[in-house]
């Protein structure tokens, strides 16, 4: 099944034919969830209404850490099976787990000054989170610095796999470290430790930034195929 | 409809909330603005390259 | 491959170090420099010296192992000696680590001299000045480490200097966290906390494979 998808070519044809539709249950979903986290749950009993800006704050945050782990799983399989096409789409998601982390870094602080009277504190999951932002500062760096994509793509490999030592860290930095960010609330979903109303517009949320995420993944992939195309084409005429 | 009238007398909450929703869909337009352009951009210069060297 | 070569390696990169002296008088003259900028800056009667000289020093010392790394990898990928080194049957791990070992007396030696000098322009007492020398002779291998294998990233670029920076920067953030934590601030002077040293040295433990197998597989990249 992978191997069927790692052609480029088919590959191209998948994203032309179910990009848009991804992006449009995005928007559906978004809609949705903009319906339940304004009209359909109820202010917090500490935070106020200001745990509205949860509902974007935490699923941006889980993709920030499920692209970088989709980035380290597609270095290593690069590193290994030396696959192309495990390279584009670590070059891909870079920009869009950038942003993603960029957006909770920003949500968390706004977030931060009604709860905890300030912008921002220097606890450890917002500095491992600030320090995985500048790994992904990096790894944008590092694949468009060289002239040689394929190099660029290698380094870029090795920085991600070696990154990875934050992903724990962050994961699980509210327990090791007494800080002032609170616990998980959704470690099982058996169990998640807050209510259905509040727990609804978070997937809903969650759902449609996943749309977001595959649907803009697929396009920067059919970029990047073209833009190696194209460089193949501008090399034979060189040669 | 009474938790959204709620919300909007809220004063301060409501600046940050609305701030912090503005930010991340700003960010995510972008990202899908500058992914979607630059896949046309591609696309315009793949097929001039193709019919160019087609013709050759 | 016998101890012996690895031996060798240590002394090829001592004995060019101490021909290569300009690296050592730029560390120490940049290290000074910037030290009596900061007190002129500061004004001699306004000094806070126990809080204001532990960042100061931590700061320059990372700017002047960005600056000595590159002399460790550049030239030697210049000269096409880390070619040779790899053609002659020395492993990438103990290459890199013959460098990092050289490099760490290199910002050692003068250190030792450094830091007491530095320490009495801003009057900082002698067992603070001591437990400091400890705490960048615990972190320094694994922030040389780190710089080293960071150097090794951008040797192929012509602008290569704010890349290694920022791929730097994440990886030198919690050692510098542990470091600036195992002295704590107090009316008497600073205190001594070992757990925090004890993370250092743990730092440093995953720190080193996990550079010598980057190293390893920057080098092989870079000879391709």
């Amino acid at each position: 099944m992978i191997f069927k998808f790692a052609n480029p070519l088919r590959f191209q044809k998948f994203v032309s034919k179910y990009q848009p539709t991804l992006l449009y249950l995005s928007l559906i979903f978004l809609v949705c969830g903009l319906f339940f986290s304004f009209f359909n749950s109820p202010p917090d009993y500490m935070q106020g209404e200001t745990v509205r800006i949860m509902y974007i704050h935490v699923p941006c945050a889980w993709f920030s850490l499920m692209i970088y782990s989709l980035i380290a799983i597609c270095s290593l399989f690069s590193i290994v099976f030396k696959h192309t096409l495990a390279d584009i789409i670590s070059r891909a998601s870079a920009p869009i787990g950038a942003s993603f982390t960029l957006a909770t870094l920003i949500t968390g602080s706004i977030w931060g000054k009604p709860t905890w009277g300030t912008w921002w504190v220097w606890d450890a999951r917002l500095t491992s989170e600030l320090i995985l932002f500048f790994i992904y500062l990096g790894l944008i760096l590092i694949t468009t610095s060289y002239e040689d994509k394929s190099k660029g793509d290698r380094y870029a490999s090795i920085l991600a796999v070696v990154g990875i030592v934050n992903l724990p860290i962050i994961k699980w930095s509210v327990d090791w470290w007494n800080t002032l960010h609170q616990p998980a609330s959704i470690s099982k979903l058996s169990s998640p430790s807050i209510d259905q109303s509040m727990l609804t517009p978070l997937f809903i949320m969650t759902i449609s930034f996943l749309f977001f995420f595959v649907s803009v993944l697929l396009m920067r992939i059919k970029a990047e195929i073209i833009q190696r195309k194209i460089d193949v084409i501008r090399f034979n005429r060189v040669d | 409809m009474r938790y959204f009238s709620n919300f909007i007398d809220s004063g301060d909450h409501f600046t940050y909330v609305c701030l912090s929703y503005f930010i991340v869909f700003l960010i995510l337009f972008l990202m899908f603005f500058l992914s979607y352009t630059k896949t046309k951009k591609l696309e315009k210069e793949f097929t001039l390259l193709s019919k160019n060297e087609t013709k050759k | 491959m016998r101890i012996d070569g690895f031996f060798n390696l240590i002394k090829r990169e001592m004995r060019i170090c101490l021909k290569n002296s300009f690296v050592m008088i730029s560390f120490s003259s940049f290290f000074l420099i910037s030290i009596l900028i900061f007190v002129f800056a500061f004004g001699s009667g306004s000094i806070d010296g126990d809080k204001l000289y532990k960042p100061i020093v931590w700061v320059l010392l990372i700017f002047s192992l960005m600056l000595i790394s590159e002399n460790f990898t550049n030239n030697d990928y210049a000269d096409g000696s880390l070619k040779e080194m790899q053609f002659l049957g020395y492993s990438e791990e103990v290459i890199i680590l013959s460098k990092g070992i050289a490099m760490w007396f290199m910002i050692m030696l003068p250190t030792f001299f450094l830091i007491p000098i530095s320490s009495i322009l801003f009057n900082v007492t002698f067992t603070n000045s001591v437990i400091l020398f400890l705490n960048i002779c615990l972190a320094c291998p694994s922030l040389i480490l780190i710089s080293l294998v960071s150097s090794l990233f951008s040797i192929q670029l012509k602008n290569n200097k704010i890349i290694q920076f920022i791929i730097i920067f994440p990886f030198y953030m919690p050692i510098i966290i542990f470091t600036t934590s195992t002295t704590n601030n107090d009316i008497d002077g600073y205190i001594f906390d070992d757990n925090n040293f004890l993370i250092l040295i743990g730092i440093f433990f995953i720190t080193l494979p996990i550079s010598l197998l980057t190293s390893k597989l920057i080098m092989k990249e870079i000879n391709r």
